[in-house]
């Protein structure tokens, strides 16, 4: 039995049919990681004990036929800032070095229930903030098509691990870009789902009202499995609510209306890009999708309300991180001391300048003039997706401007790397659902996004999938 | 937009960061470029957009009752403390000079 890039489905249907046992699978990928991890460094954290503990429970389900579902069984990654009860975890900072989580976070709770075995947590960048997974603590994680080169971030290491195959699929965070610009550097799928289809309960929070938690896997159909698992209302998160899908069935990619925004398919990408993901929309053309130019007009503002909303809320969130409660405390002379020194060191570059930037953002004097007109461009913004999306089922950009840069370019220079996110921040700000698939290409990987309605994900996912076949 | 080292100072303070000379310096210049950056949205015309807009809404208000956490999920956080007295969270004194 091969286990040799195994799909989420693909690996469901050997346990069933007993041609692998979920601890061969298991011991299969701890053997890779061992293999090829040192490299890489995706994992910060390995559960071997726990993992095998996991199988072989699943195992037992197996040969007495109480398997509980597709899941059951199936290995994966958690990026960590995700918290699993017992285990380290230090969303890639220092000051979190050292931090047992206490409880689970609600979609890790879902998938032990569902049976699934954690091979361990995946290294980010620094609170996930960042775009390479430069800024973790604990060093940078490489792309697995090219040693040289960033896997993107701040998901790099959960994408690192499915690309390479060290796991079957892996959860990853979303708040303006960290799953699915990464998914587009290692050539995998990355799904972020519409804002408050899956519970954060457990995610060590960056920005709140703009944090998604979702699947990075090899295809659409795994990562359709993997949202089934985790999504739904939850009383631990507020932001979490029970709305139907929005139906729309398409039987195939005929009739499908692609808005293709004007304002992302001018200046501003390489050339590799712009080849890939044009040379996808024909053949999804090809295959009957119509493409529609459309105007989205305020979108292009969407980093800049990014930068502003998204610091204020980090400053806010990052307050806890004080040395008190938990985390590295520097024992100082006075409380105040104690407080500055314990942060000074237990933090890094980004998440100083982002802090920083937040309460300048919400002072005195400056609220309005920042925070609250952020907030009314937001506005503008929801109001051109939602006027595009009466007239298309989705929309298509390229996921990121250019393909995996080289580790080191952009690491000394905050805006260069801020723009990384210029086709997937509008969507957090929107609270839209979109998803990066790999499109054909020569040489390193290019993603595809396309973006969805608010709470039409399960269609997003159907057009995905009859696009993942053609492009 | 211009910053000053001070007012980089009077900010790391506001946000509970000691920062070194050279820390300062950089973070006068990334934010004066980040604050040039989204200056961009004082030029756009948001009339259109009423108060209530910007408002979020909330569908799962829960009420917040205190809960008895399992054993394991008290210890935990005991355990995650940085510093203890027997199963207290020791911190340091609010007040500099405690009164005599």
């Amino acid at each position: 039995m091969s286990f040799e890039y195994s799909t989420l489905i693909s690996a469901a249907k050997g346990l069933r049919e007993k041609t692998m046992s979920a601890v061969e699978l298991t011991t299969h990928y701890f053997a890779r990681m061992k293999e090829k991890d040192g490299d890489l460094h995706a994992y910060l954290d390995v559960q071997t004990e726990q993992a095998l503990a996991q199988a072989a429970e699943a195992d037992a389900r197996l040969s007495n036929n109480t398997m509980k579902g597709l899941l059951d069984g199936i290995p994966l990654a958690l990026k960590d800032n995700i918290m699993m009860a017992g285990t380290r975890t230090t969303a890639g900072s220092r000051i979190l070095e050292h931090h047992v989580a206490a409880y689970d976070a609600t979609v890790t709770k879902r998938l032990r229930e569902a049976g699934t075995i954690v091979l361990g947590k995946t290294n980010l960048d620094e609170f996930a903030m960042g775009s390479s997974t430069e800024n973790s603590a604990f060093g940078a994680t490489k792309n697995p098509h090219d040693l040289e080169r960033v896997p993107g971030g701040s998901s790099g290491g959960s994408a690192a691990a499915v690309a390479a195959d060290l796991c079957i699929a892996a959860l990853g965070s979303d708040t303006g870009g960290s799953i699915r610009q990464p998914a587009s550097f290692c050539g995998i799928v990355g799904f972020k789902p519409s804002y408050g289809r899956v519970s954060r309960y457990g995610l060590i929070a960056m920005a709140s009202s703009l944090d998604q938690i979702g699947p990075m896997t090899k295809t659409v159909g795994d990562a359709r499995v993997l949202y089934q698992a985790i999504h739904g209302k939850d009383v631990m998160d507020q932001t979490t609510v029970h709305v139907e899908d929005r139906v729309k069935t398409f039987s195939s990619l005929k009739g499908v209306k692609v808005g293709v925004p004007k304002q992302a398919w001018g200046e501003g990408m390489t050339t590799e890009v712009r080849v890939a993901t044009e040379r996808a929309l024909s053949q999804m053309r090809v295959a009957g999708a119509e493409l529609v130019e459309i105007d989205l007009p305020y979108v292009d503002e969407a980093l800049a309300v990014y930068y502003v909303l998204m610091p204020c809320e980090v400053s806010a969130n990052l307050s806890r991180f004080d040395g008190m409660r938990y985390g590295y405390r520097v024992s100082a002379g006075t409380l105040m001391e104690t407080y500055m020194r314990s942060r000074a060191e237990g933090l890094g570059a980004e998440a100083k300048r982002r802090i920083m930037l937040g309460t300048y953002a919400l002072s005195k004097g400056y609220y309005d003039a920042y925070y609250r007109q952020a907030r009314k461009v937001q506005v503008l913004i929801r109001r051109a997706y939602a006027l595009a999306f009466e007239k298309v089922d989705v929309i298509a950009t390229p996921t990121a401007p250019s393909t995996a840069f080289k580790l080191g370019e952009k690491v000394n220079d905050p805006l260069a790397m801020y723009l990384e996110d210029v086709y997937t921040v509008g969507v957090n700000v929107a609270g839209l659902p979109a998803i990066s698939l790999p499109c054909k290409t020569d040489s390193l990987p290019v993603g595809l996004q396309l973006i969805g309605d608010r709470f039409a994900d399960d269609a997003l996912l159907d057009i995905a999938e009859f696009a993942e076949g053609v492009i | 937009m211009d910053f000053t080292q001070k007012d980089v100072h009077a900010l790391a303070e506001l946000a509970r960061l000691q920062l070194s000379s050279e820390e300062e310096q950089r973070f006068q210049k990334n934010l004066a470029d980040i604050l040039t950056f989204v200056g961009r949205l004082s030029q756009i015309d948001t009339s259109s957009v009423a108060e209530a807009d910007e408002q979020c809404s909330s569908e799962g208000y829960r009420t917040d009752e205190s809960r008895v956490v399992e054993g394991g999920t008290h210890d935990a956080i005991i355990e995650a403390f940085p510093t203890k007295v027997g199963t207290l969270l020791s911190v340091p004194a609010v007040f500099d000079k405690p009164k005599g």
